[in-house]
């Protein structure tokens, strides 16, 4: 029985390389009786958050995505949250309606809304929340806890938050300097979670397509540093983030002979096992380094 | 269209309601009712270019035009739509716009390959002329942003009718062909999600074979009269009656 429905984008990546993200993220909530609907019509999330506040265009985008969320909500009727997933959409999504909801910015509301005369206004009342949020205030990590079906207690895991979930601080989903919430769902899981110094260190971003060996080293030292720590795998919640920590390890090892692999997952597949979903809607075949082997030795010890 | 001939024999000169239009900003007065297209050539105008099946399916009659103090740009195609007091019109015949080379059965049905021939997409920055400048109003921002996350059934859909008149590349600010891009998730659709079409193929079996060869031969030594006559005589599918 569902008992929260709440208006979800989910971004591009989610739909095209990524859909191990979405589906494990939809059916994790499915258990705590949470549907997330998705926005039945919407657009790129801009990608970037603009940083020149007079280029009004750059926040077109984002814009159109919270007026469809205030739409969609208008209809469910039971909140004003819009659900984001991937790392990079939140923090866009978010630091524009911090943009849009500023009274010191009415003159700017004014000009986006008249331009897009295609549309209804945006009204400023579509609260802007991680999935991981969702997790931490509606469904709570002791609830998660009681629904573990698979031990995963032998595993250490280290939770990588990246820029865009902490940073700027107006939009962090935890404390920016010291964030728990990764690591409390690593707890939740019942497997050991392993804080390393470079938790929130960027991983190359965009980099990765004009100047890979640059990536390729922040790889190797995020990495490393896990490992050093005693993690067997780290956990994230960005896919620009997972692109370049798992599939830049093939060009890591092929720099650095002494490397070794490092399973990356995305946390919401980290729960989906625990939570006993099928470990095939995890499509392990699609990342770089496979972790199944990593489930299957550790359950059978 | 409603008069009847006895309603319209009453009066001796039938006073025809006049409207200005302006084409290239020079005025011109003209029946109201006509289409632009007709209008223009009322005006004296000979299309050469830019018109073509005169039934709102071609594309050829673009047209871009605005009214005395009112901000928008309107567009429409020239064959459909009726001229209306005050209208200042241009024709746009013809956008350029690249159009990538590929081989269909090589390009996968995903985002990534649709990038690598259309990159221009990835510059959306979702103002949405492209879907304000559509005669056919088709949601063409959400077919290009559906093309970007490799929805192709999507962008598919919402791109059907497109008729490739162009106006969504002239008025689109990141430079984007969306009608080529639709043509391309058109046919990735076809290929990858459409189960083949059995007449298609029975057909195309009964071609390679030579079944038409002789009919084909036939048409082609006939004389322009015999052929007129074949096509007057034609059967014409009814209305309504499918097999």
């Amino acid at each position: 029985m569902i008992l929260l429905r709440l208006a979800y984008f989910p971004g591009c990546s989610l739909k095209s390389d990524y859909q191990n993200f979405e589906k494990t993220a939809i059916e994790v909530l499915r258990i705590f009786n949470i549907e997330l609907v998705e926005l039945p019509r919407w657009n790129c999330c801009g990608t970037v958050f603009s940083l020149s506040s007079d280029n009004l265009m750059n926040y077109l985008a984002p814009a159109r995505i919270l007026i469809r969320a205030q739409e969609l909500n208008k209809q469910i009727g039971n909140s004003n949250i819009l659900v984001t997933l991937c790392s990079m959409c939140y923090n866009t999504i978010k630091q524009t309606n911090n943009v849009l909801t500023a009274d010191e910015n009415r003159d700017k509301i004014d000009t986006i809304n008249a331009f897009m005369d295609d549309e209804v206004d945006y009204e400023g009342n579509v609260v802007v929340k991680h999935y991981l949020e969702i997790l931490r205030d509606y469904v709570g990590f002791d609830k998660i806890a009681e629904n573990i079906k698979r031990d995963l207690s032998k595993l250490k895991i280290a939770p990588y938050y990246g820029c865009l979930l902490l940073r700027p601080d107006v939009v962090a989903v935890d404390d920016p300097e010291q964030p728990k919430i990764l690591s409390e769902i690593i707890k939740s899981v019942g497997a050991e979670p392993v804080e390393f110094p470079l938790f929130n260190e960027c991983c190359g971003a965009y980099n990765t397509v004009t100047n890979p060996d640059l990536v390729i080293e922040k790889i190797y030292q995020i990495l490393t540093s896990a490992k050093e720590s005693g993690a067997d795998a780290i956990i994230t919640s960005c896919p620009l983030c997972f692109f370049n920590l798992d599939y830049r390890q093939k060009y890591v090892s092929q720099k650095y002979s002494q490397f070794s692999k490092i399973p990356i997952l995305y946390f919401t597949q980290l729960l989906a096992i625990g939570l006993g979903l099928d470990i095939s809607l995890c499509e392990f075949n699609k990342h770089f380094v496979d972790p199944t082997r990593l489930f299957k030795e550790r359950r059978s010890e | 269209m409603g008069k009847s001939k006895a309603a319209l024999k009453e009066v001796e000169k039938p006073k025809m309601e006049m409207v200005t239009i302006y084409i290239m900003g020079k005025a011109y007065k003209v029946p109201a009712g006509l289409t632009i297209m007709k209008a223009m050539e009322y005006a004296g105008y000979r299309f050469i270019r830019g018109a073509g099946c005169r039934a709102g399916f071609c594309g050829a009659c673009a047209t871009i035009y605005r009214f005395k103090d009112d901000y928008k740009l309107y567009m429409a195609l020239a064959c459909q739509t009726p001229v209306e007091d005050g209208m200042y019109l241009t024709q746009i015949p013809f956008v350029p716009a690249n159009k990538a080379k590929y081989d269909i059965n090589k390009v996968s049905p995903t985002a990534s390959s649709i990038i690598r021939y259309y990159p221009e997409i990835t510059r959306c920055v979702s103002c949405n002329t492209c879907t304000k400048a559509c005669p056919q109003e088709l949601n063409v921002m959400d077919y290009i942003q559906a093309s970007l996350r490799g929805d192709i059934e999507t962008a598919a859909k919402l791109s059907f009718d497109c008729i490739q008149c162009g106006l969504c590349a002239a008025r689109c600010p990141a430079e984007i062909a969306h009608y080529h891009v639709a043509q391309l998730v058109r046919r990735l659709y076809a290929k990858y999600y459409l189960k083949p079409s059995k007449n298609l193929e029975k057909r195309l079996k009964e071609i390679q074979e030579g079944k038409y060869e002789e009919m084909l031969n036939k048409l082609m030594k006939m004389s322009k009269e015999e052929l007129k006559k074949l096509y007057e005589s034609r059967e014409i599918e009814k209305v309504g009656v499918s097999e």
